[in-house]
């Protein structure tokens, strides 16, 4: 929303020392948002009035002019292209040497032949409209050769942008008005009271129109007057300039008129053209379902049982505080006028609007619960200015002035204690009466409390408690004039999230080995799930999705961060990547879990067979142990193994009994389905879970007296035999073996079925020194066990 | 005769030794002079044939030579030694630009880079870090924050709802509830996470994004408190002493409420391209908690008061790293990641 600062000065003296910058500043710091603000109108004291004294046709150019023209001190002759004027008609100029806003520079030139000393201006030029039609006519009355800003003072102003976002809870600040009443209270000044002269709006005889209000429980107030001979012309160019200055396009007298005072009081109105009323009489009531009123958009619209309207003989002509229909305002035959200023239900407002899908600058105003007090004041200035205007204007009858539901007084008992206890900073008592006061409110004191009568333009909605009160004192005298102060703690370590820290940890560990963190949306939709046959258990599904992508949450982080891999893939072949983040889903008993998971993958040029696997799980590993997991255990997948998964390079990851997640590459179907190339592995574990098992502890062993003795072995054995199989026997042959370790295996050409396997094995005893007949003797039983376990010595 | 071999094996030994070059030739020298069958063995031998006293004073010269030998094979050994090293060493050369083995460090996603030092810096501070569901209730979300039901905050427009009711998390606010619920004030807290909004997305905009909340609460938190604390927090963050300043802000959940500005660092209130020359960049929202919000939490307002704060990570990451577009913080891709790697 766009304010003048001339308009605000219609209601205050500013003094003339506050620079703009400051007050923009002030404004920011003590009301709402200014984000930018604009000086208008400096350029005008560079142009002057000239009247035109001849007019003659260019020799050399059908559609040009010469144009004397006299600007007081002397006479210039001008080339010009507009036709709009005649002799003696008042115009601007420019003289030679002027630059016009948007780097116009104005120089003495030659227009096909002729010379042109200067420039006659249209409004556009000089920033009143955007009227290019023709010159600008200056009024009559205009001293020749008199710089503009002083024939248009008004023009000269600081147009502000207030951040409407600021201003929601600030019904008072939606018109000029509001902004005076703040700064009277910041700089302490007196700002024009609201009075209104009732006598004014008595006209003779009975009203045109009636008005009867069917849902008095959502119209606080309703107001309307009856006004006759008026005519529709301009607005008054005073008018018509700032609308155009805060960025309204002026329409005709009327129109401008109601938009003038919303933007003075933040009061939106309807003119009706009162002979266009069918039945002389309008109803204020629910729509039926279904209703569909064309709006003055020429846009139709379907209302409901929530929606109010105001309706003629003929049914509904306007959507109640958001839109007037295409037939209910006045037009150029106009000559009787009902002037409307209601006062709607903040929320019905707002849910007709968002439902009609039109947000205009009524509704925008009604649906921050307007003052109804302002209601009248509003019709009373719109009649003051249209009286100025028009002098012959008829009120008929009386007022309309409908209450409905009560905005309740409200009184808040508050102290000159608390507000400086809650602020940090001792204000003085005449301080805040002063601050109060200015801003509408009504004191009471005893002794130390304060009951405030708050003012019926904040009580709608922002203003009600003590800390309402405290935000005002803190606001105007100004939150950066306190001075910042330490809050007293206990010196206390806080209690740590060790959820948080074992999170970390994880991803440390993996970053240090080369893999990179990926966030991907905790949003899916069914068929990205449905790529990896993921069991469906209690997905929860959105209302009102805003894409198609995302419209439930994910079960699993798998499908994204296959995407992530295959995306990825583009970029390189060889990368690690890991996603730590929740998932999903609704437990049996209804319950809704977000449990931690982790996902970590690895994509490589293929070489040999299983080798991303092994990388991972060498990985995997390293976390595991780092993240202190007890027993950690690798087992064929089986029964756990889903389609996609490999059938053979998968395995389960358990500690002691517990399952923890997956490793596997994907099966070839899936690699070609998916589109995935070279070797990847993918792990998955429950990180919760793992949070939650009771961790390995660190403690320390004295390193062993006795030397070891190691011999290794090397095993032909079946190609699908499981290492660890083998490993198992070993260690279990006698106590003193103290640690089996595979050295390498390989595919002899000869053996197609069978692979060699290279063990190495050690003995140790923490009681002696092993001589060699015991180590013969034990190395003499592993082989005779492994024998009999059909494992041979190659 | 035997004085005479003693004494010109004495010359010739100085003069090998003066003249060997190599470490090889000196183990030549040491074989020949002080080996089993080296020439002062040979000679001692052959001092059976004479008589005592020559046998006494030719062993006694032999054995001098034998420590004089020897000392001085170590003493040229050492030398030729180092100078062999010394050649190696000349001789090993490699071209250490040259990083054939690669090791890659892996990245931290920029949000948790900004959301781990924010705990960092809280927990120095003495604040517990909490964290909530991401699916709330409408309860946690709106309705405990003092947001009415008929508050535009609740529309569809902005909030996903689920099928039974529930939402997703719109602002980590919601922790401030249920950190009073689980802890007696004093307190001292903060949450980070997920929050969610209908929004489309773009360059600055994203459903899905991070918040980090925090929350003070004790007897007689003022207003003085809540600007010195933040002006504290921002300097950790921001590293340097930072200037901000208090504007009215309207938040439901907190009443006074502001929007807290920082002076631009670059230009430090001047104006610059950074802060689009208005001196002060928009930081987060903040305030004393409103009394319906401690009532929610279980805490007697007339008792305690305290504030709250709310702030958005990605933007803070944003601006601390440089990123211009919100979009790839999501979706992992290897371009974005690895710029977070440092090489």
């Amino acid at each position: 929303m766009k304010i003048s600062l001339n308009w605000i000065c219609d209601f205050i003296e500013l003094n003339t020392d506050i620079s703009t910058k400051e007050l923009v500043e002030t404004i920011t710091l003590s009301v709402c948002e200014i984000e930018g603000y604009q000086e208008t109108g400096t350029h005008l004291k560079n142009i002057v009035v000239a009247e035109v004294l001849d007019i003659k046709p260019h020799p050399k150019a059908e559609k040009l002019i010469i144009v004397e023209v006299n600007i007081g001190k002397s006479k210039q002759s001008v080339v010009c292209g507009a036709k709009n004027f005649k002799i003696g008609d008042k115009v601007p100029y420019v003289a030679p040497g002027i630059t016009l806003p948007g780097n116009i520079k104005i120089e003495k030139a030659e227009v096909r032949g002729m010379e042109s000393c200067g420039m006659l201006c249209a409004e556009d030029e000089l920033y009143f409209s955007d009227d290019h039609s023709g010159l600008m006519l200056l009024p009559q009355d205009a001293i020749n050769g008199c710089a503009l800003d002083l024939v248009f003072p008004d023009q000269v102003d600081v147009i502000m942008e207030v951040d409407n976002k600021s201003i929601t809870h600030r019904p008072d600040l939606w018109g000029h008005y509001g902004f005076a009443r703040e700064l009277g209270a910041i700089y302490r000044l007196p700002v024009k009271p609201l009075v209104m002269k009732s006598e004014f709006l008595k006209g003779e005889g009975k009203g045109i129109i009636d008005v009867d209000v069917n849902c008095k429980d959502l119209v606080p107030r309703f107001c309307g007057l009856s006004v006759s001979n008026v005519s529709v012309t301009d607005s008054p160019s005073f008018i018509q300039h700032r609308l155009t200055r805060v960025g309204l396009r002026p329409i005709n007298n009327l129109v401008d008129l109601t938009n003038y005072v919303m933007l003075e009081y933040g009061q939106p109105m309807h003119a009706f053209d009162a002979e266009e009323i069918p039945g002389n009489k309008l109803t204020v009531q629910i729509a039926e379902e279904g209703t569909r009123l064309m709006t003055l958009y020429n846009k139709e619209v379907t209302l409901g049982q929530n929606d109010m309207t105001i309706c003629d003989a003929n049914g509904a002509s306007v959507v109640a505080g958001v839109i007037g229909g295409l037939n209910s305002g006045v037009n150029e035959k106009t000559t009787s006028i009902f002037l409307e200023a209601a006062n709607w239900d903040p929320v019905a407002i707002r849910k007709t609007s968002t439902r009609i899908g039109l947000r205009t600058d009524a509704s925008q105003r009604f649906e921050k619960a307007l003052d109804p007090e302002i209601s009248m004041l509003a019709i009373y200035k719109a009649v003051k200015i249209l009286r100025r205007v028009m002098p012959d204007i008829k009120i008929s009858g009386q007022p309309v002035d409908i209450r409905g539901k009560e905005i309740k007084p409200i009184r808040i008992k508050t102290s000159f204690s608390f507000i400086s206890k809650r602020l940090g900073k001792n204000i003085e008592e005449d301080e805040i009466r002063s601050i109060l006061t200015h801003l509408g409110f009504t004191l009471k004191e005893e002794g130390n409390d304060i009951y405030l009568d708050v003012p019926t333009h904040r009580r709608t909605k922002d203003v009600s408690i003590p800390e309402d009160i405290v935000e005002e004192i803190g606001r105007i005298h100004g939150f950066n004039n306190i001075t910042p102060i330490a809050p007293l703690f206990p010196i206390k370590t806080p209690a740590f999230n060790l959820e948080h820290q074992f999170r970390a940890m994880g991803r440390t560990v993996l970053i240090k080995t080369g893999f990179h963190e990926a966030y991907n949306y905790p949003l899916t939709n069914q068929s990205s799930e449905d790529r990896f046959s993921i069991v469906p258990k209690g997905i929860m599904k959105l209302l009102n999705p805003v894409a198609d992508h995302q419209v439930q949450m994910r079960t699993s982080l798998l499908p994204h961060f296959v995407d992530t891999i295959k995306n990825n893939q583009k970029i390189t072949l060889d990368f690690r990547v890991f996603e730590l983040g929740r998932i999903y889903y609704k437990d049996s008993e209804s319950q809704i879990k977000e449990p931690h998971k982790l996902i970590t993958g690895l994509s490589k040029t293929k070489s040999s067979l299983g080798d991303a696997f092994f990388q991972l799980k060498s990985y995997t590993y390293n976390l595991m142990i780092r993240l202190q997991i007890p027993h950690i255990e690798w087992l064929p997948l089986e029964d756990k193994r889903t389609e996609f998964q490999h059938k053979h390079i998968s395995a389960a990851i358990y500690s002691d009994s517990q399952f923890l997640g997956t490793i596997f590459s994907f099966s070839p179907e899936y690699m070609d389905r998916l589109n995935i190339k070279g070797d990847v592995c993918i792990a998955e574990l429950d990180f919760d879970k793992m949070f939650l098992l009771e961790k390995r502890e660190f403690t320390y062993k004295e390193p062993p007296k006795y030397p070891s003795t190691r011999f290794e072995i090397s095993l032909l054995v079946p190609q699908r035999t499981f290492y660890e199989t083998i490993a198992e026997l070993i260690k279990g042959v006698d106590p003193l073996v103290s640690k089996v370790g595979f050295l390498d295996v390989y595919f002899p050409e000869e053996h197609p079925d069978k692979k060699s396997l290279s063990i190495s094995i050690e003995f140790r005893s923490r009681e002696k020194t092993l001589d060699t007949e015991t180590v013969n003797e034990l190395q003499d039983i592993v082989v005779q066990k492994l024998a009999e376990a059909d494992y041979n010595l190659r | 005769m035997i004085k005479q071999n003693l004494n010109t094996m004495g010359q010739s030994f100085q003069s090998e030794i003066e003249k060997a070059t190599n470490i090889d030739e000196i183990d030549n020298i040491k074989v020949k002079y002080l080996g089993k069958k080296g020439k002062l063995a040979d000679l001692m031998k052959q001092l059976k044939s004479l008589d005592k006293e020559e046998k006494i004073e030719i062993g006694k010269q032999a054995n001098l030579f034998k420590t004089q030998f020897q000392d001085q094979i170590k003493e040229k050994s050492k030398q030729l030694k180092r100078v062999k090293f010394d050649q190696q060493m000349e001789n090993e050369w490699v071209d250490i630009t040259l990083d054939p083995i690669k090791t890659q460090m892996g990245s931290l996603h920029p949000i948790t880079m900004v959301q781990n030092k924010l705990e960092y810096i809280f927990e120095s501070m003495g604040f517990q870090v909490l964290d909530g569901p991401h699916i709330e209730s409408e309860y946690y979300n709106f309705e405990a924050l003092n947001i009415p039901t008929h508050h535009p905050a609740r529309d569809m427009q902005d909030t996903f709802y689920f099928e039974d009711g529930n939402l997703l998390r719109t602002q980590t606010s919601t922790i401030q509830i249920r950190g009073m619920e689980s802890l007696e004030p004093p307190l001292r807290i903060i949450g980070t996470g997920k929050v969610f909004r209908c929004e489309r997305t773009d360059a600055s905009h994203d459903s899905c994004f991070h918040q980090l909340e925090g929350m003070m609460v004790d007897k007689n938190i003022s207003v003085a408190h809540l600007i010195h604390f933040m002006k504290t927090m921002l300097s950790e963050i921001f590293e340097s002493d930072v200037k901000v300043r208090l504007r009215p802000g309207y938040f439901p959940f907190v009443e006074p409420g502001f929007e807290l500005d920082m002076a631009c660092l670059l230009c430090q209130g001047k104006g610059c391209s950074v802060c689009s020359r208005v001196g002060w960049i928009e930081l987060l929202g903040c305030g004393m908690t409103h009394p319906n919000v401690l009532k929610a939490g279980g805490v007697d307002p007339s008792k305690y008061s305290g504030f709250a704060f709310g702030m958005g990570m990605d933007r803070l990451a944003m601006m601390r790293y440089g990123i211009t577009d919100i979009r790839p913080l999501h979706g992992g891709n290897l371009n974005f990641m690895r710029r977070f790697t440092l090489k």
